[in-house]
Formats: C-alpha cells, structure tokens, sequence
C-alpha cells in the first residue's frame, strides 16, 4: 500500500504526515509525562515522612544527562548526514546515539541494582537505619522470618509452587507426618468413589514431586483435585436444586401466569427455599462425608516436629516475632505457618541511622526540644551492648561535635539577620541524619586518633567516585576498614522494612515510575533508531530523502526523551 | 526546514554550540545546588534551589525544543498541536492546587499538620 505524504508536504498542512504524526504523539507524551510530574508535586507537598532530599548519588545522574545530551546531538548530526548524502557519516552518529543508549540502561541498571540491594529498616520510635542485610550464612543473616514450626496448613484451592519448594527445603530431613486422614474424593459420573489418601501419623516425603506417590506434592495435587471436583459437584447439586424449587412454585397454581412477585408472595419463596434444601439433601458432599481433609476450609495439614522455617518477609505476614511467642506466618498463597517464633532478627551492616521521622513526629506532637533530643539519646541507650552498636553510639557523639562546631561556622560565616536569628542553620539532614561518608569520615578520623573539626571531616570524607551508585560497602567495609556497624535488630522493634523499592515510600514508588517510563522510552527510541541504523541503507540507496525523513522523526522522538531527562534530573537528584 | 546543503553544514554549527551549552548549564544545575557558596536563599534545600532548578532545566528544555527539534521554524499546525499540549501538560501539572482546595467552599486551605 502507498502511503501519501511520506516524503513529500501535503498542501495544506505544508508537512508530511509523519511529522504530523509524532507531534501528535509527542503531545500525548507530555500529557502523559505532565500527569507524572503532577503527582509529584502532589506527594511531595503532602508527604507525612521526610522527603528524601537530594537522596540519590548525583554522579551517576549527572553522567547520564551528559550522555543523554550527547546523543541529542549525534542523532541531528545523524538527520544532517543523510540530508548531505554522507552514509558513512550517518552510521558514525547513529552507532554513537545507539550506544549512549546503551550506557545509559547499563548506569540505570547499577542505579536500580544498587536501589534493590539497600534495606531500611524502622524502629518503633520512626528512627531509621539503612544498610545492607548480611548474606545467609550459617544459619545466620539474611532478612527472614524464622519461625519453629509444628504444623503447616497448605490451602488446597491457592499453594504456591515456589513457597511450598522453600517450605520443604527448610524443612529439610526433619520428619513431617500428616495430621489427619485425608480421603479424596473422585466422580464416575454421579457416583461418588472416596479413597484414602494417606492416613494421620503416615510419614510424608517431601522431596518428591507430584508423580510420586505418598510425596507432599502428590498429596496436595490430588486433594486439590479432589477440592476441586467437590466443589463443582456441590455447585452443580445447589443450582440445580434451586432451579427445581423454582419450577415448582411456577407449578403453583396460585400464581398468576408465572407474574410472581417475590415479596408479596414471601411464603412461596420460603417454600422454594425449603425445596431447595430438601433437593439438595443428600446430594452435597460436605465435610464429614468429604473426608477429613477439607474441614470446609480446604487445608492440608501437615505436622512438622520443630522445623525451623526461614520465610523471607516479602512472602507474608508473622502474627508475633518475639522469641519464644506462640506465632502464625500467613504467606500470600494462604499457607499458615504455625510454630514458636525463633529469632528473625536482621542482620545489617548500617550505613545510615536517620532521626528525620522521629523528629518530624515529635515536631507535631509539639515536644520540646530537649525531649526529641532526650528520644534520639535513648534510641541509642536501647541498641544494646554489641560491638556494632557501641560503634554506632561513638559515631553519634562525633556526629554531635560536628554538628555543633557545623552549627558555629554557619552562623560566623553568614552572620546574623536584624532580629538576632542565624542567617543559615544546619538542615535536619545535617542534624539528624548520619549519612554513610560521614560514617566513613568519622571511623577514619578515630583510627588516626584526630580530633572532630570540620576540616578533618571534609579531609576523610568520601568523593564522589568512591560511592557511585550509593554507599560503598565493598571498599568501605573490608578487612580493617570496618566502617559499617553490624546491628542485629530484633524483630519486634520493626515498624517497617524494604528494600528501597516502590514499596519503601511515595518517593521510591514515584522515582521508579518516572525513571522507570522513560528508561522504557529510551529503550523503544534506541530500537526505532537502531532499525534505521541497520536495515536502512537498501532505503539510503533507493529513497535517501524517505530515510532521511524517518531518521528526523526518530530524532524527534529521541529529543523528547531527552527533554524528560533534562526535568528528571534535577527533580529527582538534586532538589 | 533548512534543506540546502549549505543551510545544513551551517546548522551543524548551531547544534554543536547548542550541544555545549546544554553541558554547560547541567554542570552549573548540579553546582547550584551542591556547592555551598552558590547556594542561593538560605541553607540546604528551599524555595529558591526549586525555582532556579526548574528555570534552568526549562531555559534547556527549551534549547532542545526550538533547536534540536526545530521548534524555532515550523509549520503552524505542528505550533498547534504543540501549544494545546503544553497547555493540557501544564494543567496537568497544576492539578495538584486541588490539593490546598476546600472541595464546599472552595477555600484555599491547608489541611492540618502540613507544612506549617
């Protein structure tokens, strides 16, 4: 099919229609990217947590609105070459534009990588710790729920592949029995044909899969068939009972060409109801006739003797986490957990201790100031003896020298305003926030046995490289270099955890979809351009203005994505 | 549209400046807001860094926009169509006022505990 007005401008519009075309579509983009940016400002403004400010590394950001910018150019200096019949020159550009795209994913991807690897955990009391949970090792780290379990209920109609596998794997060799007969039901016809199934006390294998018999995934496929079965088979008996009832009362001759009015004649509809309930009568197979297994519930009960179960927090809910407590952990596939609550503390390598929240609450809630401090104080009192957290206490004090010699030098170097106020005060960042350079900055002015003044904080303070993406653990946190206290929280202290994903607050949630959009874009622009690139020179050499044609509406689209970027950027990394 | 080949090796000029220009103006974004003795208005984040951010980043959303996209001479339908969707954009980006507004009276208020 010809397409009209591909090269050359249509008379009216003096355009050709593709141009007119991605205008078209640019203008939904930001409309669409307008939206986005709405809701920000929306989040921002009433946020009830402190916003995280200026919270993500700059460079990375910054390299990439530079790359960003650069392939802007290359891409018109791409147009340029076509329109001068120069291919060579335009496979120059094209490839450079194309991988700026490239690189810009790859920083994109060590962003988010890094994002999805940093955990926050609150306390109580809204003080926040970021850091990185310790590896599993040993039986120890890691994020987890433990839990030693007694009894595990599957729900029949809903298990999860992937949690039952975790399940069994922590399980391990410990012997799991089934807690009661469990008979299944099977249908020839309207004949029903109950079998047993495996029987209370009958030791099951977990390993199995759902082809061996007697394993756990042989037993909860089939009862689920069998669930599953019951279910239509009751469904069927109730609907079709209902339609008899209903017959019957048509039947009635009291009623009136079948003109029945329910609430006027509320005795023939108690009678379909009672009809009904004797249709069905013997029909339904309910719990007693169905076996043991489906207590109406749909459950597999298995018994397990004290096997420690580690279940990470993203899978469920645990009713009660204090050692030793009676507890239930409630995955979403329905399956309950029960067992004594074993030790799910996190363990994390802190890289940042944040009072913000805490301060924030307090501030509405009118407190003083020396009880917010007095709260901060007994914060650290509450972390216990370990060594981590008698680094962490060290750190606060240091913290607090700086911040009070901090506090002087803003007020001697910008001096007073007419009322006798400061003209600059630290921020709340400064004040209650101890960030992962400072951290490194202060471990590294005791080691050398210096004194807290500003100019040794700035001296051992991290640049910009040495935490590209966000704090450094590896350079920072090996060998003698410890500078990240190992913290074991216990779980009852925890308000709120996550990793800094869409889940940890609105800043995160609106971060990735904004950053996360318009990466997709710069993806779906590097495959347009990148298909010009390489299957366009037959185009070049048949119809040179076409290509040229398309490479600018490419490029225009390819403009736009940069033109978000350019907003993106300081919205996001520096305000 | 500069369609000669002279027009063209001309504008590569052009862009090339843009090009730098547009660097130029991300590196004074990022010293604005991290060096301290260019921080305008009072300590730390505020009002200001926000107006100054935003006007750079649109003195530069601007330069790509009449430049590289050549906004600068174009038709008037494509002036049109992008016109009704700065205006849509801009609406867009406003809505969030409803936030201060009371939705019966219609008066600006804050609602308790923010920002106060």
């Amino acid at each position: 099919m010809e397409i009209p007005y591909i090269v050359n401008a249509r008379k009216d519009t003096g355009l050709n229609n593709s141009k007119i075309a991605i205008w078209l579509f640019l203008a939904s983009e930001v409309m669409l990217f307008g939206g986005l940016f709405s809701s920000y400002i929306f989040l921002r403004i009433f946020a009830d947590y402190p916003w995280p400010e200026r919270a993500l590394p700059v460079l990375p950001g910054l390299v990439n609105t530079f790359i960003l910018i650069a392939s802007s150019v290359t891409v018109v200096f791409a147009w340029a070459s076509l329109k001068l019949r120069n291919w060579k020159g335009f496979v120059g550009y094209m490839s450079f534009t194309i991988f700026c795209a490239l690189i810009f994913m790859v920083l994109k991807g060590f962003e988010y990588n890094a994002k999805f690897h940093h955990q926050a955990a609150q306390y109580n009391d809204w003080t926040t710790i970021e850091g990185h949970t310790h590896p599993e090792k040993d039986g120890h780290g890691g994020n987890f729920y433990v839990v030693n379990a007694n009894e595990i209920n599957f729900d029949l109609g809903s298990y999860h592949g992937p949690y039952l596998d975790e399940i069994t794997k922590r399980i391990g060799d410990t012997k799991a029995t089934a807690a009661k007969n469990v008979i299944i039901n099977e249908f020839d016809g309207d004949k029903l044909i109950q079998k047993p199934l495996v029987n209370a006390g009958d030791a099951i294998d977990l390993k199995g899969d759902d082809e061996t018999e007697g394993s756990l995934r042989y037993i909860l496929a089939a009862a689920k068939e069998s669930f599953i079965q019951t279910r239509m088979h009751n469904e069927q008996v109730r609907e079709s009972a209902t339609r008899q009832s209903w017959r019957n009362v048509r039947a009635n001759k009291s009623i009136d060409g079948g003109n029945f009015n329910a609430v006027q004649d509320l005795t023939q509809y108690d009678q379909a109801k009672k009809d009904a309930a004797n249709e069905e009568a013997g029909k339904i197979i309910d719990s007693g006739k169905f076996g043991t297994i489906v207590d109406n519930s749909g459950l597999f009960k298995l018994k397990v003797d004290n096997a420690e179960i580690k279940i990470s927090p993203d899978w469920g809910r645990m009713s009660a986490s204090k050692i030793g407590a009676d507890t239930a952990v409630s995955l979403l596939d329905r399956t309950a957990i029960l067992g004594v609550a074993g030790d799910s503390g996190m363990d994390i390598d802190v890289d940042a201790v944040d009072h913000r929240h805490l301060v924030m609450k307090a501030r509405d809630r009118k407190y003083s100031q020396e009880k917010i401090d007095g709260m901060i104080e007994d914060w650290y009192k509450n972390l216990g003896d370990s060594k981590g957290a008698e680094q962490i206490r060290e750190y606060w004090a240091m913290h607090k020298e700086w911040r009070t010699l901090w506090t002087t030098y803003l007020k001697d170097e910008y001096k007073l305003d007419d009322e006798g106020q400061p003209n600059r005060v630290p921020t709340d960042v400064e004040l209650y926030r101890i960030t992962w350079k400072q951290m490194v900055a202060y471990k590294k002015i005791k080691e050398a046995g210096e004194e807290v003044t500003l100019n040794n904080v700035k001296k051992h303070t991290p640049g910009m490289i040495d935490g590209f993406v966000g704090a450094n653990h590896g350079k920072f946190n090996h060998g003698d270099m410890h500078c990240f206290p190992l913290l074991h929280v216990a779980r009852e202290d925890i308000r709120f955890e996550s990793v800094f994903s869409p889940k940890m607050n609105n800043y995160y949630a609106i971060y990735f979809t904004i950053t996360g959009l318009h990466g997709l874009h710069v993806i779906g622009g590097a495959l347009v351009l990148g298909y010009y690139l390489f299957f366009g020179r037959k185009m070049y050499l048949s119809n040179p203005e076409w290509l040229a044609n398309r490479v600018e509406i490419g490029g225009l689209f390819w403009h736009f994505v940069d033109l978000v970027w350019i907003f993106v950027f300081p919205i996001f990394y520096l305000m | 549209m500069a369609d000669s080949p002279e027009a063209i090796k001309k504008s590569i000029k052009l862009y090339t400046i843009i090009g730098l220009l547009l660097f130029v103006f991300t590196g004074i974004t990022v010293a604005v807001a991290t060096v301290p003795a260019l921080d305008f208005g009072g300590h730390g984040f505020d009002a200001y860094d926000a107006v100054i951010g935003i006007a750079i980043a649109s003195f530069k959303a601007s330069l790509v926009a009449l430049i590289f996209m050549h906004l600068n001479h174009e038709k008037k339908a494509i002036y049109w169509i992008f016109l009704g969707a700065l205006a849509f954009g801009l609406i867009l980006i406003l809505l969030f006022a409803f936030g201060f507004l009371d939705p019966i009276t219609f008066d600006g208020l804050l609602p308790d505990g923010v920002n106060q």
